[in-house]
């Protein structure tokens, strides 16, 4: 007897949960009620081939942030064909839509239609103020049970976006988890405080809620006006000679603009050997840096995303000409169009054009990643380095010859590929409009095609008279539906 | 006397045939001492490194040998034939573009019982071939047997922006036997150059029309190098292509692409004319002519010519034929693209701050991965930009290679290898534009420095850095501030 006794009491002291346990068990226990799990299938573009596609599945986490409201980073949501959403880790999916997305917030309300599977959900709140160093919890469904793991707050910090060109505030975490980077959320307090977005080592980072709560909150009031940014090119300011150049008394500060943006507004905000000294009346220091009230020292780009929208003005004093100048800068939009060659190409299916068995191409980003994520070194130099290049009125984008497909209309040329289109029949070309365009403005029976001047083939003829009769042979034995394909929304 | 007469001329009879049956006599082992700069602090030298080579004969007492052999040689070496005494030579002539140079030595008793090896023609392909060196591996004369598999315009890699003629054989070329003769029927048919990294079986030499060449060249004391007509030639198959031109549907006639600085080429050529005949070769449509039974580039006929000279040319333009001679010349304005050799580079420090010309071994100098992007400006600048816009090239674009760390330039904030546009307003275009900037007076007591294509700008506080200057130079062992 006593030795059953005992084994009880020890059986006790294993299964009896502490007062401590079961109110972490409590804490988590909630959360079950805002963590979903969403399953994203979309479609997926063969850039090298442009005209076939095949479809994949993403599992990520989504949280209920408000009525008929689940928020989730907007990656892996482009070129979707269906959203399913999972509740409680386990049983029914629901289908889901996108109700906003914003892919240089990297951020997305999905929502979905069945009254039924938002019965029991709760909003879990989003923190309006960021902390910067501590712990706190990663959650996500897993094996039908929902993981909390502690996890460190290491640093906020400014740095590019992971879906856009512009640098935002985010959150560094440091974890040994794997597996993470799918929009888990982090909570502290109960609170939102990010949601995760890429993992690198054991370097998390996650879309900070400061951040989250004024895109929600703007995009609640029906008015998101889309991020802005910075568009003039700086560099330090901290060498006191270049200061002493500039005639700026006192200890250096202020950066100083290398470059400014052909389409600024006002025209003149800005000339190029400006000293930046403050904008919206906080002092920038000589590293870029500026004092925020509540993250301390951050990268000055932020003040382009902290309390603004794209189309705002942002009041700049400017150290000119031996003289301070108040001066206004309104932030243009992030708009990935505005590059002479596009970081990304959301929800559109990739545009290409076939000439006679020449496949053409805008040269975008999403096309130089198909050499893989090291493209900059492994893509053809003259591409690579195209993309680097800023838009301008005469080549605000290009087009590339990316392969061709060999066929006798096109012999002679079929080693050709990787060339940049510059005109067509006497015609400046800038994208596949302008060679449909060119295509009717054939000489004499042919098509002359000039290529950009490199250490290859600079001109080409076609036969227009036969080119009708050669893209049907080409596309029948190539086994491709369409010889162009432009501007088409994914859904 | 007659019976003396006789005797005489049958010992020289002997001699020459035992020179041509035993052409190891004449094949030298060239051991050289040669010291490199180091590209990124071009003030210092690499350390000393011992390398062989092999080298023969020639007529006029000299030695034939590869330039890369005897590139940035302090001290060459030259051993006859199992004879242990070495003999010191020195480059007479040395063609970097074509790895060509000749030797001389100053003991007339070198020469001594060696007979100069005849040079022959081109081999023919499926021909067997010997080549004779001292390859690694021992200290003898080694002969290896191959047949010559194929011959075609290669890229010569010793200067790497240059191709011509090179025969393909799988006689063992392996390092040490550079330089050393190919033989068929007791003749010199090629000097052996180069492998192919990753290929077995597989080492190349330069043909006799290269080496003959170079041996004119060298004719009036000194060397010029292969000229260029300066064009792009591509293929004219596409039959509307062909049409377009009024070309007559066969197998002939190449197209002018691109025409380059050439002068002459820019004056009597036009983009799209048709090049139907090279001298005595026909063109084919795809480039080529029939050379010798093989089938190569065009440009084989254009090397054959001496700078200077003029290659006579039948081309088809606006629909017919026209006939002209167009001169050749050297192009050297590319010079930069290859490597470099024997000149050691120019440069300048001022204030700490390391300014040289963009050259491909100042990119080279950035390690193994000297393509990256992050050198994206320098690769543009110096391969091309002349294509782009010839009209913004700088005959010497300028980069700051490098900041020597002292306090006077120690809050300079641009780091990496900068492209330098101005120094104090003054245009760089070249390396004495820098000397010439630095002493321009702004009136504002600092140099102002600006940089392109981004635009950047720095400024070196001018009493700072000029005092600077002597410390800078002396802790970093400098002892002179330029090389101009």
């Amino acid at each position: 007897m006593k030795l059953f006794l005992s084994l009880i009491m020890v059986l006790g002291v294993v299964l009896v949960p502490s007062p401590l346990q079961a109110a972490d068990n409590a804490r988590v226990k909630q959360w079950e009620k805002s963590i979903v799990t969403l399953e994203v299938t979309r479609k997926i573009y063969d850039y090298q081939q442009p005209w076939t596609r095949r479809s994949d599945q993403t599992v990520k986490s989504g949280v209920v942030t408000g009525p008929n409201e689940l928020l989730t980073t907007a990656e892996y949501l482009q070129d979707r064909t269906l959203i399913r959403v999972q509740k409680g880790g386990r049983g029914k999916w629901f289908e889901g839509d996108v109700a906003w997305i914003d892919y240089h917030a990297n951020l997305a309300i999905v929502t979905v239609k069945e009254p039924g599977f938002w019965r029991d959900l709760a909003a879990l709140p989003v923190s309006a103020k960021v902390p910067t160093r501590g712990q706190a919890d990663l959650v996500r469904w897993r094996n039908g049970a929902l993981e909390a793991r502690e996890v460190n707050i290491n640093r906020l910090t400014v740095k590019r976006g992971k879906l856009t060109y512009i640098d935002l505030l985010q959150m560094e975490i440091d974890t040994e988890m794997a597996g993470i980077g799918w929009s888990e959320t982090i909570i502290k307090d109960g609170k939102i405080v990010g949601l995760s977005s890429t993992r690198e080592e054991r370097s998390l980072t996650a879309i900070p809620s400061h951040f989250i709560k004024r895109c929600l909150d703007s995009r609640r009031a029906g008015a998101f006006p889309g991020l802005g940014y910075f568009a003039f090119v700086w560099q330090r300011g901290d060498n006191p000679p270049l200061m002493n150049y500039f005639k700026l008394p006192g200890e250096p500060r202020g950066v100083v603009v290398s470059d400014v943006p052909a389409n600024m507004v006002p025209k003149n905000a800005l000339h190029r050997r400006d000293v930046i000294l403050e904008i919206d009346g906080l002092p920038v220091d000589s590293q870029g840096d500026y004092k925020d009230a509540d993250y301390g020292n951050l990268l000055l780009e932020n003040l382009a995303t902290h309390a603004h929208w794209a189309g705002d003005k942002v009041h700049l004093k400017v150290w000119r000409e031996g003289r301070e100048v108040l001066t206004e800068y309104q932030l243009p939009k992030a708009d990935y169009k505005v590059e002479v060659v596009p970081d990304a190409l959301f929800d559109t299916e990739p545009e290409y054009l076939i000439l006679g068995g020449l496949v053409f191409q805008p040269l975008t980003i999403p096309y130089l990643q198909s050499w893989g994520a090291d493209y900059q070194r492994k893509a053809p130099f003259r591409l690579s380095y195209a993309s680097q290049q800023k838009a301008s009125s005469e080549t605000p984008s290009v087009v590339v010859l990316s392969a061709v497909l060999p066929d006798s209309f096109n012999i002679g040329y079929q080693e050709a590929r990787w060339l940049l289109l510059d005109q067509m029949n006497g015609r400046k070309i800038s994208n596949l409009r302008d060679i449909q365009a060119a295509i009717k403005e054939s000489k004499n029976g042919f098509h002359v095609l000039l290529f950009q001047d490199g250490d290859n083939l600079r001109r080409a003829v076609l036969d227009a008279n036969s080119l009708d009769q050669a893209n049907e042979r080409i596309l029948k034995r190539y086994g491709i539906d369409e010889p162009t394909r432009m501007g088409l929304a994914t859904k | 006397m007659p019976l003396l007469l006789a005797i005489a001329a049958l010992l020289l009879g002997l001699t020459g045939r035992a020179a041509a049956s035993d052409p190891e006599r004449s094949v030298v082992q060239i051991t050289t001492f040669s010291q490199q700069p180091v590209w990124d602090a071009p003030w210092r030298f690499d350390s000393v490194r011992r390398a062989s080579g092999t080298g023969f004969l020639v007529r006029g007492k000299r030695i034939m040998t590869n330039a890369h052999v005897v590139s940035w040689a302090k001290q060459i070496l030259v051993h006859r034939y199992q004879d242990p005494r070495p003999y010191v030579a020195k480059v007479k002539f040395i063609g970097h573009d074509c790895d060509l140079a000749l030797l001389e030595l100053e003991n007339d008793e070198f020469f001594e019982g060696m007979q100069a090896l005849e040079i022959g023609d081109l081999p023919p392909v499926r021909s067997t071939v010997v080549t004779i060196g001292y390859p690694a591996g021992g200290e003898q004369i080694s002969y290896t047997r191959g047949v010559v598999s194929r011959i075609e315009v290669q890229s010569y890699v010793h200067v790497g922006n240059r191709a011509y003629l090179a025969a393909q054989t799988d006689a063992a070329i392996n390092p040490g036997n550079s330089g050393g003769p190919v033989i068929q029927d007791d003749k010199v048919v090629g000097v052996a150059f180069q492998g192919l990294p990753g290929l077995e079986n597989t080492g190349f030499f330069i043909p006799t029309t290269l080496v003959n060449h170079f041996l004119k060249d060298v004719e009036d004391g000194g060397y010029k190098g292969f000229p260029q007509a300066g064009i792009r030639l591509m293929q004219l198959q596409n039959p509307a292509y062909r049409k377009m031109l009024k070309m007559p549907d066969n197998n002939l006639g190449t197209r002018i692409d691109h025409i380059f600085a050439a002068p002459a080429s820019k004056k009597l050529l036009k983009l799209d004319d048709v090049l139907l005949k090279a001298g005595d070769y026909e063109v084919g449509s795809d480039g080529t002519i029939l050379y010798h039974g093989n089938r190569v580039s065009v440009s084989v006929v254009f090397n054959e010519f001496q700078h200077g000279e003029s290659i006579h040319l039948k081309l088809w333009r606006d629909g017919s034929e026209l006939e002209l001679d167009l001169p050749l010349e050297v192009i050297s304005d590319d010079r930069e693209e290859g490597n470099l050799y024997d000149t050691l580079p120019r440069y300048h420090v001022y204030g700490g701050l390391v300014f040289m010309p963009l050259c491909r071994d100042l990119m080279k100098s950035i390690g193994g991965n000297w393509t990256d992007p992050g050198n994206a400006d320098l690769l543009y600048e110096l391969f091309y930009r002349k294509h782009d816009k010839p009209e913004t090239v700088r005959k010497e674009p300028i980069v700051l290679t490098s900041i020597l760390a002292h306090r006077s330039n120690a809050n300079f904030s641009l780091r990496g290898r900068l492209l330098v546009d101005k120094i104090n307003g003054v245009k760089i275009n070249q390396m004495e534009d820098v000397i010439k900037g630095f002493a321009t007076e702004n009136g504002t007591g600092q140099h102002v420095l600006e940089f392109y294509p981004e635009h950047g700008i720095e400024c070196l506080d001018r009493k700072a850095s000029t005092a600077a200057q002597s410390e800078i130079l002396k802790s970093n062992g400098i002892t002179n501030d330029r090389r101009l």
